[in-house]
């Protein structure tokens, strides 16, 4: 790992992406809002109605709930896109080449664009925490515990990203089966339900998902101040960090050169 | 230096002419070498030049030659080892691309001065600047620099980490007489300075000043190595110029 790179990759990517700025943070906005706003008008109607609880989802929670949700989903859909939306850039404006004549590790080639898409979180991440934080304080180590495990999620994200991304360099064809992926895995994450509202045939799937456990973590540690079978969840979010990336930039290093790049 | 031995790439295309990757194939594609069994060893220090026609073939070997592309067969060799252990010592302009139009100048030399590790990265540009003219332009967007600039800006890409190996695709391509003049000149200081140049062009004038050696590639296939002088009296015409000598070894036109 070379910071110097990460530093230039991260550098380079926040100068391209400001340059057209005001799309860009208005859309750092809108994204996480957009579903959060959506189903706390379907849990508000839900609870006026008479409902009591829905898994862990309660009336006096379901906005933290959704919150956090919303939270880590915002991570997950700008880290899945990432390199796919990147590559796309560099293929047209045929600068991709540079990328892949340098000398430097991939994995500082996913840690320099990961932190520049942090930048599109900055505002709504402080945001999203301090309205938690009036609804229901939690502690500093809760807040951190948060934190970290949501970058855990979003750097294992980034590994699949990477594994998007060189797809869509050789063979545009295979895109949108990725979009496919992204729905499916969306919807066996549990962002905005929890697990109890999905048919009970889905919960091996949604047992298997990294996301999902994460977002057991991020909950259950605002709302409930610790976390059952915290080690369990941990192992899935941890495994996910480190072997996604290592098998895409694999995958990433046999594949390319192999097949090059079509379509311009 | 530079080793390429039986280097051979072929591309599946599609009944249509599209390429599509190996793991799509179907059983009716027809198979192109777009570059057929090539070898040939670049000394140290010269030029040497790949003319051909478009299609040729001179861009795929090229990339083959920097590690874009793997041969289907064959290898390439940098002082023995494979060219992923010497990255670093390749440097790679084709044409005005692999700059950013949309940020400066010196954000684009900066950020390829860091991903290869260059220590003063600001003397660096700036002796580039001096040396390519860049001056006063290296602050501003390259989506405003005329053509001629973002050639040298890519050049100037291509020399940040002072490779011992050049590869230049069309370094001339587009540009107006005193630019590509401008251009033949740093080449040949950049020769001066030791380094090995691989180049291609469709200019036979620019062949002729610049290139040790070169070599004609017609339909994937390295057809003659020589000097240029030499190729010249191959045939049996007085005065006769590279691109007579193409046609009459080829029967293409150039």
């Amino acid at each position: 790992m070379n910071f110097n790179h990460i530093y230039a990759i991260a550098k380079k990517q926040i100068k391209l992406d400001l340059r057209f700025k005001y799309g860009y943070f208005f859309d750092a906005l809108i994204v996480p809002l957009r579903w959060f706003v959506m189903f706390a008008i379907i849990y508000g109607g839900f609870f006026s109605e008479g409902a009591d609880t829905l898994g862990m989802v309660e009336r006096e929670n379901f906005i933290q709930f959704l919150l956090l949700g919303s939270l880590a989903y915002s991570y997950f859909a700008s880290g899945f896109s990432l390199f796919h939306s990147k590559f796309v850039q560099e293929k047209y404006w045929k600068t991709i080449q540079g990328i892949l004549i340098a000398p430097f590790n991939k994995m500082d080639f996913i840690l320099g664009m990961g932190l520049s898409e942090l930048l599109r979180h900055v505002i709504i991440t402080p945001f999203f925490l301090i309205i938690l934080y009036a609804l229901s304080p939690a502690s500093l180590n809760s807040i951190l515990l948060i934190i970290i495990t949501i970058l855990l999620m979003y750097f294992g994200v980034l590994g699949i990203s990477l594994l998007q991304g060189v797809v869509y360099l050789i063979n545009e064809d295979v895109l949108p089966l990725f979009s496919y992926l992204f729905w499916t895995w969306g919807i066996f994450s549990c962002f905005y339900y929890p697990i109890e509202a999905l048919p009970a045939v889905f919960n091996p799937l949604v047992e298997l998902n990294p996301i999902y456990h994460g977002l057991v973590i991020v909950r259950e540690v605002w709302i409930y101040g610790t976390v059952s079978n915290f080690l369990y969840h941990l192992e899935f979010v941890l495994s996910f960090a480190i072997i996604a990336p290592l098998v895409s930039i694999f995958i990433f290093n046999k594949v390319i050169t192999k097949y090059g790049i079509t379509g311009y | 230096m530079i080793d390429i031995i039986h280097a051979t790439k072929e591309f599946k295309l599609k009944k249509d002419g599209k390429k599509f990757p190996r793991f799509f194939q179907r059983k009716n594609y027809k198979v192109i070498k777009a570059v057929d069994d090539v070898s040939l060893t670049l000394k140290e220090g010269e030029i040497f030049g790949l003319l051909g026609p478009n299609g040729a073939g001179k861009t795929t070997l090229m990339k083959m030659v920097c590690g874009l592309i793997q041969p289907t067969s064959g290898k390439i060799l940098i002082d023995k080892s494979s060219i992923e252990k010497n990255k670093s010592r390749v440097g790679l302009m084709l044409g005005s691309t692999i700059i950013y139009y949309r940020l400066t100048g010196y954000d684009n030399l900066e950020y390829f001065a860091k991903l290869y590790g260059v220590r003063d990265i600001e003397g660096r540009i700036a002796e580039l600047s001096n040396f390519l003219g860049l001056d006063g332009f290296l602050n501003e967007y390259v989506e405003i620099y005329s053509e001629g600039m973002k050639t040298k800006l890519a050049l100037a890409r291509a020399l940040i980490h002072d490779p011992d190996i050049l590869l230049l695709d069309e370094p001339t391509l587009g540009l107006d007489p005193k630019i590509s003049s401008q251009m033949r000149e740093k080449v040949m200081e950049l020769k001066g300075r030791g380094k090995t140049i691989l180049l291609t062009t469709h200019y036979m004038d620019e062949a002729e000043f610049l290139c040790d050696r070169v070599g004609f590639l017609s339909n994937g296939s390295l057809i003659r190595v020589d000097s240029p002088v030499n190729l010249k009296k191959s045939i049996d015409k007085e005065n006769a110029t590279l691109s007579e000598v193409f046609i009459e070894l080829t029967g293409e036109n150039l």
